[in-house]
């Protein structure tokens, strides 16, 4: 009786301890004792963690035991994190880890292979050393697929800095870094049900839609895309969140700049990609020269009222792109030579604003510099990208030739210093149509309802237009943004820096200021180790030890001395 | 009776457990074992326990590994404390003092972590290491280090917990020791392993959630989650009631 007596108190008093622990658990406090915040998600991501109203499914496709150390490394963030994505989206998010080449058979593995490369994960070759010490080439995908209701999205961990090798620490940890991005980012992507709209304008010998295509496919992916002409319609961009002009070749007639300048009063974005002056490749390649003429798209007056001016000018960069040229063989078959050519500068962006942080490399041809001018103290002016230190500025109109490959100017001849290439403008900017007749262009219109300061805005300015454009090989398929027709290499910054600038620009800030997280790399010191090895060892051995023995020798001459008193 | 008098009593009976613990060979052979296996994984033997080939200043593998270790330390240490009364029939002695058994099991739980706290203090050695070999030196995260560090003391005190009550459910050291390693293994592990069974269905994640490693996880990483804490106390606590209840019993 008694027994039981003492049994039901033991479990009632358990229960009410329980019961207490759940309801103290409903709601919780979490601590980040590390010093970056390293596991602290932002409030962007808790947001979408906890609107999910469905299952996220997550495969992560980097696991086996003789996966190098960094990419073990690498697993075990990937892990962390998810983990961390866990807490805030509980049921609606599962994750596992998949080894590619679990299988011992290799058609199995071939396939799957196959599949995943379908699907948009990149693998890359890394040297395996299985459990005997034998190193072998293995293909690794360091990747997820992300499912919800259905759909299915790829999304490539391993950022490549094109300087570095995959594996390297400093790779490693800058994906490190970006994978509350990547993940929440897709997340986003999947569960997104309405996207905002944006616009490529039409009508003033804009780029293409084959030319557009691929960035096109990119951005379609968070936003809807829409092309169009303006026609003089006021108010026909209102419903778009951003506008991009992409390369105009064309003057904007006043109509079209009212509408645009509008847009902008109402607080809308602008992704301007103007090129200084007019340069004709396809004359260059064919005829071996071209001229180079100043190209006047009557924007100059409104892009100087918002703070900006894209000269004409032509910048030549000991940072550059080599040009491929077809030539004679020594056996008389045609073959490609590459040759310097500082008219295709490469952009190698080290700035720490949020658009231009950690991009690849950015591939520009024929581009102009642009300054920043104007004191309107309502707006805020950030360079986003610029040249290389060994810049030059040809004056314009300029004749160029392909000969010129032959003496590029020497270094002492690049003084330009660095020049500004992309600039973001943020603010209230002042109407260019202020004080000015706008009833000449539009009869109807009463001038009070004519916006002369905008609500807040933002506008990126970039002096090159090829910047956005992919190539469009002769049978009229287009190529991937970047890709470099000449080196047949791809750069990817130029995807990047579009994205990252439209995600600005439609005030994805949650988003872009996931991106700007930092994490220090905290490495240990190679030779210290190889220098200490051993003493490293020794002492970490035998010094705890010691120690213990030594307290303990402490304790009992102590308790002796005790007793003897 | 006064409470100091009573502090002053548990006291007494806390320090009586920690010297008699060093009093003893075992105590320091226990620690000793401990502290050489520790070192071994992390700086010796090579594979990815070993800081050096890691290349990374941090002590994650310490903390990774420690709850494996641990397993063998605290059962070690705790075995003694009711099971060798029990044995020596000095538990009946025990009673006769003005003490109630929660007094009792307090003061020896905490005796138990006062013991597992020390066999911890030598690791501040690889702490200063990790720092020394830091390119540049000393760019461990500290805050990471002392937040894991917790993690592994509200671990320690759930097995001590369960190591108390396994020691006095038996009057035998190796039973103790046993039970306890089984009991804490399958706290740590074996939770999660059983959600991973079909039969859960929806509530795979809430068994999960009952196991240690769910709550341990990311304490080892330094980040500490209310939940996390209330779920240490509240298993610590249960384990002690228990233990109470086993010494009521056996009065």
């Amino acid at each position: 009786m008694k027994i039981k007596n003492r049994l039901i108190k033991l479990i009632i008093s358990s229960l009410i301890i329980i019961i207490g622990a759940y309801f103290l658990s409903i709601k919780f406090l979490r601590f980040d004792l590390t010093s970056e915040g390293r596991y602290t998600l932002s409030d962007y991501s808790i947001n979408i963690l906890k609107n999910l109203n469905d299952k996220v499914y997550i495969k992560v496709y980097l696991d086996g035991k003789g996966l190098p150390s960094t990419f073990k490394n690498f697993r075990r963030e990937i892990k962390e994190e998810l983990d961390e994505f866990k807490i805030y989206a509980g049921e609606n998010l599962e994750f596992e880890f998949i080894n590619p080449s679990e299988s011992p058979d290799q058609e199995v593995r071939f396939a799957l292979y196959g599949d995943l490369f379908k699907k948009g994960l990149i693998p890359i070759e890394t040297n395996e050393i299985s459990d005997d010490g034998k190193s072998s080439q293995k293909l690794i995908f360091p990747g997820i697929i992300l499912s919800y209701k259905g759909r299915e999205k790829a999304v490539n961990l391993l950022k490549s800095s094109g300087n570095s090798e995959p594996e390297s620490e400093e790779n490693i940890n800058n994906s490190i870094q970006a994978l509350e991005y990547e993940f929440t980012n897709a997340i986003q992507k999947l569960s997104k049900e309405k996207k905002p709209k944006i616009a490529f304008l039409e009508g003033h010998g804009e780029l293409n839609e084959f030319q557009l295509m691929d960035i096109s496919s990119i951005l379609s992916e968070y936003y809807k895309v829409m092309t169009g002409a303006l026609n003089g319609t006021p108010g026909i961009l209102n419903d778009f969140k951003a506008v991009i002009i992409a390369k105009p070749e064309n003057e904007f007639s006043e109509q079209d700049k009212f509408v645009i300048d509008q847009y902008i009063m109402k607080g809308g974005s602008v992704l301007w990609l103007i090129e200084g002056c007019k340069t004709n490749v396809d004359s260059l390649l064919l005829t071996g020269s071209t001229i180079s003429l100043a190209q006047d798209l009557n924007l100059n007056d409104m892009l100087f009222q918002y703070g900006a001016r894209i000269n004409h000018d032509l910048l030549q960069d000991k940072f550059y792109s080599p040009i491929g040229l077809t030539i004679k063989g020594p056996d008389g078959k045609p073959k490609i030579n590459y040759y310097p050519w500082y008219y295709f500068p490469v952009i190698v962006s080290d700035n720490n604003h949020v658009i231009s942080k950690y991009l690849n490399y950015i591939r520009t041809e024929f581009i102009s510099t642009i300054d920043t001018v104007g004191f309107n103290p309502n707006i805020k002016k950030t360079i986003l990208l610029k040249s290389s230190e060994l810049s030059r500025l040809d004056p314009i109109p300029a004749r160029i030739a392909l000969e010129q490959i032959n003496n590029m100017p020497a270094d002492n001849e690049m003084k330009a210093g660095r020049r500004n290439l992309a600039v973001l403008l943020e603010g209230k900017f002042e109407s260019v149509f202020k004080n000015r007749p706008v009833n000449k262009y539009f009869p109807g219109i009463s001038l009070p309802d004519v916006l002369t300061e905008s609500k807040p805005a933002k506008m990126i300015i970039v002096s090159d237009g090829d910047i956005i454009r992919n190539e469009v090989d002769k049978e009229g398929k287009p190529s991937p943004l970047g890709f470099d027709r000449y080196t047949r290499q791809t750069f990817t910054g130029n995807k990047e820096f579009i994205l990252n600038a439209v995600n600005y620009l439609c005030d994805d800030e949650g988003l872009m200021s996931i991106r700007s997280r930092e994490l220090k790399m905290r490495l240990l010191n190679h030779d210290k180790i190889i220098n200490n090895r051993f003493i490293i060892q020794f002492i970490n051995i035998v010094f705890p030890v010691l120690l213990i023995l030594l307290f303990g020798i402490i304790v009992s001459v102590v308790r002796k001395r005790k007793y003897k008193n | 009776m006064s409470k100091l008098s009573d502090f002053k009593v548990g006291y007494f009976f806390f320090k009586k457990e920690v010297t008699s613990f060093f009093g003893s060979l075992t105590g320091y052979i226990v620690i000793s074992i401990f502290l050489i296996a520790n070192s071994l994984f992390l700086w010796v033997f090579p594979g990815e326990y070993n800081v050096l080939d890691s290349g990374y200043a941090n002590l994650d593998t310490l903390f990774f590994m420690a709850p494996w270790i641990f397993l063998f330390l605290v059962p070690a240490v705790t075995m003694r404390l009711f099971a060798d009364e029990k044995r020596t029939g000095t538990i009946e002695l025990l009673f006769t003092r003005p003490l109630s058994e929660l007094q009792i099991v307090l003061a020896k739980y905490s005796a138990g972590i006062a013991l597992v706290l020390f066999s911890l203090i030598p690791v501040l050695l690889f702490f200063i290491t990790v720092g020394f070999l830091g390119d540049p030196a000393w760019n461990i995260d500290t805050g990471a280090f002392w937040g894991s560090f917790i993690g592994l003391f509200f671990l320690a005190a759930v097995y001590v917990a369960i190591g108390v009550f396994a020691s006095s459910v038996t009057d035998n050291q190796i039973i103790a020791f046993l039970t306890a390693m089984i009991i804490s293994f399958f706290f740590y592990i074996g939770f999660e392993a059983v959600s991973n069974l079909e039969l859960w269905g929806n509530f795979s994640n809430t068994v999960d959630k009952l196991g240690i490693n769910a709550h341990y996880k990311s304490m080892s990483r330094g980040v500490l989650d209310t939940r996390d804490i209330i779920y240490f106390v509240t298993v610590s606590l249960i384990f002690l009631l228990s233990t109470k209840a086993v010494l009521e019993k056996s009065r």
